[in-house]
């Protein structure tokens, strides 16, 4: 059973703002993943429906200046990316020494999202072989642009006033930039709401936020918000938990991120006032449009 | 959705049919790996070029070929093969490799393959290719566990269990060849 945060319409929006929904299933190192040998099965069994294929490889460098200067340089595992299409991506999968991850801007419905994720556990069970799972990760990343705002207050015509605290208040001057994070348990897992503005929000800085983009972090699917007529609020939400489950197709990790979407999206619909509703377009589930997202 | 379209994709469940190609030779996909990875060490490509029936000596060839073949290659190898077994959990390609479950997984997590192992390798891949040139991949479960008269009543499975890869490797290639209509 999911957080509920009290019901609401079975909806999808036309203008939803998605902005990235990744899930991460992290495991016990498999130092084998740092070859490509390692992952030469794993990319065969996927090369069909993500057929472009680039490692990423991060590297420090870290300037001691002083009596004894120096240069130190470390290198972080690699990163194999597999995505469905060249530039413009829509689908993304992300695999690492202890973790493999499942990335997109828009699906038209979970189950969507889980059928592609079970697919790719198989493959990954059958020719990785990792540990059971010592984390499983469902974040959902929201954007919500609107006309430029004369002042933050405003922001209480679209979002709730508990969620906004201390910017819906008149404050004494200007407030710059406000970004909170609420932690709550649920059980042995966790939901984890990171929130707020900033005059000019750069999404790469967000710590451990994947952004769709290329190797540089430029953002690819980030809307115009922030930017020009537009502001912004970001409503980043990640329900997780430490239970080992078994790596695979895996009915029960079906069942359990199901219930972290449906916790995820009950907390989005509480967060959101009537005109927020309005403006994203909200349809009927059973009339879903092509470019339309939960 | 993208995926469906996919005639490689497993997602959606298997959507061929039937498991028995009805026009041998058909050749519905592109090459895979394991033919590159075959061909780049002279491997299996002197049988399966060839005549239609064994030729010993160039099938010693192929696997001394392959024996002699970098450990690098190898693990490679056995890692496109495991991709291939579609629809199949680790544990069963295991025992279709006739090897314990702790034991692939010490090769996948980087244990050197020991050259002894390259043959049986080697042959469920080609058998894997041969097959995948006649029907869809999401298939492979069904014909695994399907009777068949040329293996004495055995399903590909059993056969292989019982190490008659030379013979499922046959059943194969008989797939592939021309087809004769009287």
């Amino acid at each position: 059973m999911s957080i509920d945060f009290g019901s609401h319409d079975d909806v999808v929006f036309k203008k939803a703002p998605l902005l990235t929904v990744l899930c991460q299933i992290q495991f016990e190192p498999v130092l084998s993943l740092m070859s490509p040998v390692g992952v030469s099965g794993f990319q065969e069994g996927i090369r069909a429906v993500y057929p472009h294929f680039s490692p990423s490889q991060a590297a420090n460098v870290a300037v001691t200046t002083g009596n004894r200067s120096r240069i130190d340089v470390s290198q972080e595992p690699p990163i194999w990316r597999m995505r469905d299409l060249a530039t413009d991506w829509h689908w993304r999968v992300s695999i690492g020494v202890n973790f493999i991850s499942l990335e997109t801007h828009r699906y038209t419905d979970f189950g969507e999202f889980l059928e592609r994720l079970m697919f790719l556990l198989g493959m990954l069970e059958r020719t990785v072989k990792p540990s059971d799972a010592t984390r499983i990760g469902l974040r959902k990343v929201n954007s919500i642009c609107v006309d430029r705002l004369e002042s933050p207050t405003e922001w209480t015509r679209y979002l709730r006033p508990e969620l906004l605290s201390l910017i819906a208040m008149d404050l004494p001057r200007e407030l710059a930039s406000s970004l909170t994070d609420i932690r709550i348990k649920d059980g042995v897992n966790e939901f984890v709401v990171r929130h707020g503005f900033a005059p000019s929000m750069n999404f790469d800085d967000i710590p451990g936020v994947m952004i769709p983009g290329d190797q540089t972090g430029e953002l690819q699917h980030l809307p115009s918000g922030g930017k020009g007529n537009e502001s912004q609020y970001l409503v980043d939400i990640d329900y997780s938990s430490p239970v080992p489950y078994p790596i695979g197709r895996n009915e029960a990790i079906s069942e359990l991120l199901r219930e972290f979407s449906e916790g995820i999206t009950s907390f989005f619909h509480w967060a959101i006032q009537p005109d927020l509703v309005r403006l994203l377009e909200p349809v009927s589930r059973g009339e879903v449009p092509a470019n339309a997202s939960e | 959705m993208p995926v469906s379209d996919t005639a490689h994709s497993s997602v959606g469940g298997d959507r061929s049919g039937s498991v028995f190609p009805l026009s041998p030779g058909t050749t519905g996909h592109e090459a895979n790996p394991i033919d590159q990875v075959v061909e780049s060490l002279g491997g299996l490509s002197e049988v399966t070029s060839g005549a239609s029936a064994p030729d010993g000596d160039a099938y010693m060839r192929a696997m001394r070929a392959f024996q002699n073949a970098g450990v690098r290659e190898r693990s490679t190898s056995l890692h496109v093969t495991l991709a291939h077994l579609d629809g199949m959990t680790f544990d069963e390609a295991a025992d279709l490799l006739n090897l314990k479950p702790e034991n692939l997984k010490r090769y996948v997590h980087g244990h050197s393959l020991p050259r002894t192992m390259a043959p049986r390798i080697e042959m469920l891949g080609e058998i894997l290719r041969n097959l995948h040139r006649v029907i869809r991949p999401s298939a492979t479960v069904r014909w695994l566990h399907t009777e068949i008269p040329d293996l004495d009543g055995m399903t590909p499975a059993t056969a292989l269990k019982k190490r008659k890869y030379e013979e499922v490797l046959e059943l194969t290639k008989s797939y592939t060849g021309p087809v004769t209509y009287t």
